[in-house]
């Protein structure tokens, strides 16, 4: 693994807030008969992370966690509604659009399903050229030049360049879509969820063609996806999201046996080993009820309504009153938790 | 293994589809049994006939554009594929039931749950309205659904989508079966979910002594749950063992691959992952040769001229295979064959 901390972070994301306004219509007792309700969906409720280059950070968590809203947010697809986002000391948020255009270059994003995010009347050729033209990089003999190199990088037959994505199968898809992330020579690139939608003996060959992409090329990760063991197998720190929070940030080591957040050890204790001896001998933390609602706002922990360690240790009534902050855990600023009582999980 | 008959019997089972650009061999000869109370997996990717071969079972392959030129499915010693219409209905969804993957497409949006789940009550069973409905009640209350005489009269819609195969299962399990076929049955939900509708299955089969057929790409589910496991390749059966022994022992190259080609949570990290390069076979003509060939490493010249049986070894495994891997084997690259 290249060396990562030692340079400054190439992404610094604070309190990154993304709330929505939801209306829909109310029937209402008396006159008028019905009203319009807004309520507020708290995708985003203040996450913070950063990224530095040639690292993968992981942001895991079950659906409707926030993690992808967050990507978005990050990449001001959808403009943040608080917090800050600084690429290279840039500040995205207060950026307006030519000046956030220039910068989308560094910042790329490939999908989950690479059917639905490539159009089916392009060719390859066209869809991988089309963020070099945009950006007047290479025209004529000179973009064929680059696509076909782009091709190659990413284990694709140049001598398909006239095909269309419906010829391709799904891993060769998800292919065309890196193909298409890389043309810009990004420093980072969002994946969101990846490789969910690929068979597995497909899936390990999109992992190892973003490990060998990492490694070649320095890009940095931030790499989300529902599958715990595959997230852990690229990630060099992986960040745990709850209810539009992170709870716990660590590192792959440390992922599988040393999270100290109930909610951290119920989502990695849920994750089946396929490993029957292994799956016989453990009994699985199963977590009671499903997420809160995202619309509720809550002063102490977001946990609380499902957390199995908070009946041993709130005595005085700290987590539903008082929200805990992400911290380093026993002064260990690579290993951050936001627990009142991460010292007492087991 | 069990001593008595099989539940299930399938018997050199194929299905071929119709299609524009020619006919789909999707189940090419596919033979298992299932005995009574255990939970058998059967394990594949996309598109090896694993789903296909199930829907054969239930009858549910359309036909036209489908077809069955050979097999026999015994249910408890009768052929299925010979059953009348109304005989197969009673069967199906009866002593034989099943859950898919998505319950929101396998759930009417616009019927109360009360109604679907006594429709099926009704049909298989003696039961009537007010008892059809209280042991729908009994059901929900079964798989773990909070309040259930309440929540019997929701929408599918006001359910989460944990709850909602919560509900797939208890519409499953209402008829008291004696086989249950899950087709993946959690994939499309998050992990802490699983684990719950696991455990959930896990109990009810232990509870009912129900017999359970898995189809899962996923090789952690069936480590969790089954005790006797399928591969399939291609529209065959490439491999048939006993849990514990598929994952030390694998015989056939499919299933080494298979299994390391996965990450796990438990490895130590770095661990690189090795991709079965290629892609899966088309299936536009009756294979001659070994489906996996092209892509295995151990890949000889007879295995592109000639189909491999399903045959024991001395041990009495199953596998289809002209080299299968021999237990301690070193599989590393310098073991290739050329």
């Amino acid at each position: 693994m290249s060396k990562r901390t030692g340079q400054p972070p190439l992404l610094e994301v604070e309190d990154l807030e993304m709330h929505f306004e939801q209306r829909r219509l109310e029937v209402t007792a008396g006159w008028p008969p019905v009203r319009v309700a807004r309520t507020t969906v708290r995708a985003v409720n203040g996450v913070s992370y950063t990224l530095h280059p040639a690292e993968t950070l992981g942001l895991v968590g079950e659906s409707g966690c926030g993690k992808s809203t967050t990507a978005r947010a990050t990449l001001q697809l959808h403009r943040p509604t608080g917090g800050s986002v600084r690429f290279q000391g840039a500040e995205l948020t207060q950026l307006d659009g030519p000046r956030l255009r220039a910068l989308r270059r560094d910042l790329q994003m490939i999908f989950q399903d690479p059917y639905a995010s490539l159009d089916p009347r392009w060719t390859v050729g066209r869809i991988i050229a089309e963020p070099l033209r945009n950006f007047s990089i290479a025209a004529g003999g000179e973009l064929r030049d680059r696509v076909e190199e782009l091709m190659l990088t990413v284990g694709l037959d140049p001598s398909f360049v006239g095909r269309y994505p419906h010829e391709f199968s799904g891993g060769q898809r998800q292919r065309i879509g890196i193909a298409r992330a890389l043309a810009l020579e990004p420093k980072v690139i969002f994946c969101d969820e990846p490789v969910s939608a690929l068979d597995v003996s497909i899936q390990a060959q999109i992992i190892n063609l973003l490990q060998s992409l990492q490694e070649r090329l320095g890009i940095a990760f931030v790499f989300i996806a529902h599958d715990l063991a595959v997230v852990r197998h690229l990630s060099h720190r992986v960040a745990i999201m709850y209810l539009g929070r992170i709870v716990e940030t660590t590192t792959r080591e440390r992922i599988t046996h040393e999270t100290r957040h109930p909610y951290s050890r119920a989502l990695l204790g849920a994750v089946p080993i396929p490993d029957p001896k292994v799956e016989r001998s453990r009994e699985p933390v199963l977590l009671e009820g499903t997420l809160p609602s995202p619309t509720e706002e809550r002063r102490g922990c977001d946990f609380v309504s499902r957390c199995p360690l908070r009946p041993r240790v709130d005595n005085d009534g700290r987590c539903l009153g008082e929200r805990p902050r992400l911290l380093p855990f026993a002064g260990d600023s690579s290993h951050l938790v936001a627990c009142h009582y991460a010292d007492r999980s087991e | 293994m069990s001593e008595s008959a099989p539940v299930l019997q399938v018997e050199d089972l194929r299905v071929h589809f119709k299609t524009d650009e020619g006919k789909v061999h999707a189940v090419n000869g596919v033979s298992f049994h299932v005995n009574e109370g255990e939970s058998l997996a059967i394990v594949g990717e996309s598109g090896c006939g694993k789903s296909v071969t199930n829907m054969a079972v239930l009858r549910l392959i359309p036909m036209p554009p489908g077809e069955i030129p050979t097999g026999r499915i015994l249910y408890r010693g009768r052929d299925l594929l010979n059953m009348r219409n109304d005989e197969i209905r009673a069967v199906r969804g009866g002593r034989i039931s099943m859950i898919f993957q998505d319950p929101m497409t396998s759930l009417n949006p616009f019927l109360r749950i009360s109604r679907q789940l006594t429709e099926s009550i009704e049909l298989h069973t003696p039961l009537r309205g007010e008892a059809a409905r209280a042991r729908a009640i009994e059901v929900l209350a079964q798989v773990g659904i909070p309040e259930p005489a309440a929540r019997i009269d929701s929408y599918p819609h006001e359910f989460s989508g944990g709850m909602r195969q919560r509900v797939m299962i208890a519409m499953a399990l209402s008829t008291d079966p004696d086989l249950l076929i899950a087709d993946e049955p959690t994939t499309a939900l998050d992990v802490t979910i699983q684990a719950q509708i696991l455990q959930l299955i896990r109990r009810l089969q232990r509870e009912r002594g129900m017999s359970l057929v898995l189809i899962t790409h996923d090789l952690a589910v069936v480590a969790g749950l089954c005790t006797r496991v399928v591969v399939m390749y291609g529209g065959t059966v490439v491999e048939v063992a006993p849990v514990d022994d598929l994952f030390a022992d694998p015989r056939h190259p499919y299933t080494l691959a298979l299994l390391r080609s996965v990450p796990r949570l438990d490895a130590p990290p770095g661990r690189a992952l090795e991709p079965i390069e290629g892609l899966p076979p088309k299936l536009m003509s009756e294979p001659r040769n070994c489906p996996f060939a092209p892509r295995c490493r151990f890949v000889r010249d007879r295995c592109l001229h000639e189909a491999p049986p399903l045959e024991a070894d001395a041990d009495g495994r199953l596998r289809a295979c002209f080299v299968p891997i021999r237990a301690g084997q070193a599989v590393d690259a310098a073991e290739e064959r050329p």
